[in-house]
């Protein structure tokens, strides 16, 4: 079986390296105390005053930390938690940087401030009560600045790490698709099956070869047309997999017994995720006829229940308890496709008991879309 | 009298194939159709037979198992020739190929079937047994490397269908291979033997401290080069010992050069 390329609605996105985000933020904080520096320094100059360059910048490096750090678990809260990059989320989450961080910010300015003039902090909060209001108005433009632009990063970030999901995704869904076609057209099956017609002619039993060559065509008719990504219904799937059955009978003869069950007031005409039963049916008969000498039953029932439609494939074991081993790839692909498809709305169970190996389809009962962009929230 | 021969296949619709083409063959004659491997160890027990047709994809002994278990009898116990069927086989086939094992792709018309049977009548009428077992075995050997994810092992001769007979070609003899096609020659001292290989599947099982493929078209013996040329065109050659001269590619042209540092 061809290898399966691995889903990445599967795999975690890529979060944030913690020290690489840290050292980023310091990196722009940094510039801006930079140059606050530049400034301090050539005012002072100008004063005439005696200052040093280093001086200012360690200064105001140092009054910037608070919000390197707010900036940084900015970050890292929504790199984790990319849900709250909503407006009323990023809103709540503003009240206490505002209630409460800017004040902190404030009395950790003040004590900067007074730490770097060498004066005590006996009374830091009358000398925080009497700095200028204006003073207090930048520091907090300055707060909500440094939080409004890096919740617009983030944002960015999201998007973009968004519109890359939803491209590998469409790239991920073409692989699955080609994958399974390479399923169907699989050589072995296909020459097997070529071979029983070329005996049937050999015998001169007409009517025999004609109807298995008419089911072949079939087959890759059908193959065809899922590969062009065009809408199948539940009847044409049937129909298709009761072809690949025939001709399987052809193989095994007597060896295959099939035991179809449906539902009656089916509407067949709904849509449905071509090529999706194939995997689990061509497992079945490679587990459980191929391996050994005897006989299978494989039985496939198709019901509706309530809004969801039901399809249930189980085949006899010749051995109780034979391990799954093998089922694996088929399965695996046949979930993604449903999860790729109808996100947790769908369901497959497998299950091995003694006498039989059975795998349970759950599947929504509306319409399908093919295609990699459903909506599945 | 007539050959004999046994089928081996569980599928019963490939076993019926095999049995109404023989129909045309009246000097054969089928002595069992086997579902099974084991369904034929239990006639080999009893019978001595001439071919055995193999299906390789079989549920639980497979035909190589089987064929296996033949080729390691030994060289006086009578064993049937093999010829391996199969639908579908890339790789098998292509190793089949270089080691000249018989084989019949599924499905087959007349035309294929009967010359199948006319190259192992050839080989009954020169008890060629003995190639057929070497032949089988380097591939058993080949493919259970390759299982245990171990180097393939290195050929030291070749078995090659010629036109009325097989022989046995030592690698030691070759000074260079040319590719022509599906085919390949080995060009030894005093002959150019056709083989049926592809160059890079021969390429694969040789030495390459020993060989060196200097064309997409050529694989030369590294102590058969004497010098390298250029030609009026800008392409370059290297002149053998023996007298031949052969093509050097772009692409290998660095390779040879690197020859001549070494000496």
């Amino acid at each position: 079986m061809t290898d399966l390329p691995s889903s990445p609605a599967l795999r975690h996105t890529a979060h944030l390296a913690p020290l690489r985000s840290l050292l980023a933020v310091m990196l722009v904080w940094g510039l801006i105390a930079l140059m606050l520096a530049l400034a301090m320094y050539s005012d002072e100059l100008r004063k005439g005053r005696d200052v040093q360059f280093g001086r200012a910048v360690v200064v105001s490096c140092g009054w910037f930390l608070p919000l390197v750090l707010l900036n940084w678990a900015g970050l890292a809260l929504f790199d984790r938690h990319p849900r709250l990059l909503r407006p009323q989320a990023i809103f709540l989450i503003y009240l206490p940087v505002a209630l409460l961080i800017f004040p902190l910010f404030l009395v950790y300015e003040t004590a900067m401030n007074l730490f770097t003039a060498g004066r005590s902090f006996d009374n830091l909060l009358s000398v925080l009560a009497e700095q200028s209001r204006y003073a207090w108005w930048m520091d907090f433009t300055i707060v909500s600045a440094a939080y409004g632009i890096q919740v617009a990063y983030s944002i960015w970030r999201q998007h973009r790490q968004q519109e890359q999901a939803l491209r590998d995704s469409a790239h991920h869904n073409l692989q699955l698709r080609l994958t399974l076609l390479q399923g169907q057209l699989e050589p072995h099956f296909l020459f097997n099956a070529l071979n029983s017609i070329s005996s049937l002619v050999r015998s001169d039993e007409r009517q025999r070869a004609n109807a298995a060559l008419v089911q072949l065509s079939e087959l890759l008719r059908y193959a065809l047309r899922a590969s062009r990504n065009g809408e199948l219904s539940l009847d044409d799937e049937l129909a298709f997999t009761r072809d690949y059955l025939a001709l399987q009978q052809l193989r095994f003869g007597a060896r295959l017994q099939l035991d179809w069950q449906r539902d009656p007031q089916l509407d067949g005409s709904r849509n449905f995720p071509p090529l999706l039963l194939q995997p689990l049916v061509e497992n079945a008969i490679r587990h459980g006829l191929e391996t050994h000498d005897g006989g299978m039953r494989l039985s496939i029932a198709v019901h509706a229940d309530q809004d969801q439609l039901r399809i249930c494939i189980s085949n006899s074991l010749s051995e109780p308890g034979a391990p799954a081993n093998g089922h694996g790839v088929g399965l695996a692909l046949t979930r993604e496709r449903l999860h790729l498809l109808f996100g947790p709305r769908a369901r497959l169970v497998a299950r091995g008991e003694a006498a039989a190996y059975t795998v349970e389809l759950s599947l929504p009962a509306e319409s399908t879309k093919h295609g990699a962009h459903t909506d599945h929230r | 009298m007539a050959h004999t021969l046994i089928i081996v296949d569980d599928e019963e619709l490939a076993r019926r194939n095999v049995e109404l083409a023989l129909a045309d063959h009246t000097n054969w004659q089928l002595a069992a159709s086997c579902a099974s491997a084991q369904a034929a160890r239990n006639v080999l027990a009893d019978k001595k037979v001439d071919l055995l047709l193999l299906d390789i994809r079989m549920p639980r002994i497979s035909g190589l198992d089987l064929a296996r278990e033949l080729a390691q009898r030994s060289g006086d116990q009578h064993t049937p020739l093999v010829v391996f069927i199969t639908a579908y086989d890339e790789h098998a086939l292509a190793a089949f190929d270089v080691f000249a094992i018989d084989y019949l792709l599924k499905p087959f018309d007349d035309a294929r079937f009967a010359q199948m049977l006319a190259r192992v009548e050839q080989q009954l009428q020169l008890t060629e047994h003995a190639f057929n077992r070497a032949a089988v075995n380097h591939y058993l050997r080949e493919k259970d490397a390759q299982a245990r994810g171990e180097a393939e092992p290195l050929l030291d001769f070749f078995i090659v269908r010629s036109v009325g007979r097989t022989e046995r070609v030592a690698v030691s003899d070759v000074r260079w291979v040319a590719a022509a096609g599906n085919y390949v020659e080995l060009v030894t001292a005093d002959r150019r033997i056709l083989h049926r290989a592809t160059l890079s599947q021969i390429e694969r099982r040789l030495d390459p401290a020993l060989f060196l493929r200097t064309h997409r078209t050529a694989l030369v013996r590294r102590k058969e080069v004497l010098s390298l040329q250029v030609v009026g065109d800008g392409s370059y050659r290297v002149q053998l010992r023996g007298g031949d001269e052969v093509q050097v590619s772009e692409r290998h042209v660095e390779d040879v050069r690197a020859l001549f540092r070494e000496t």
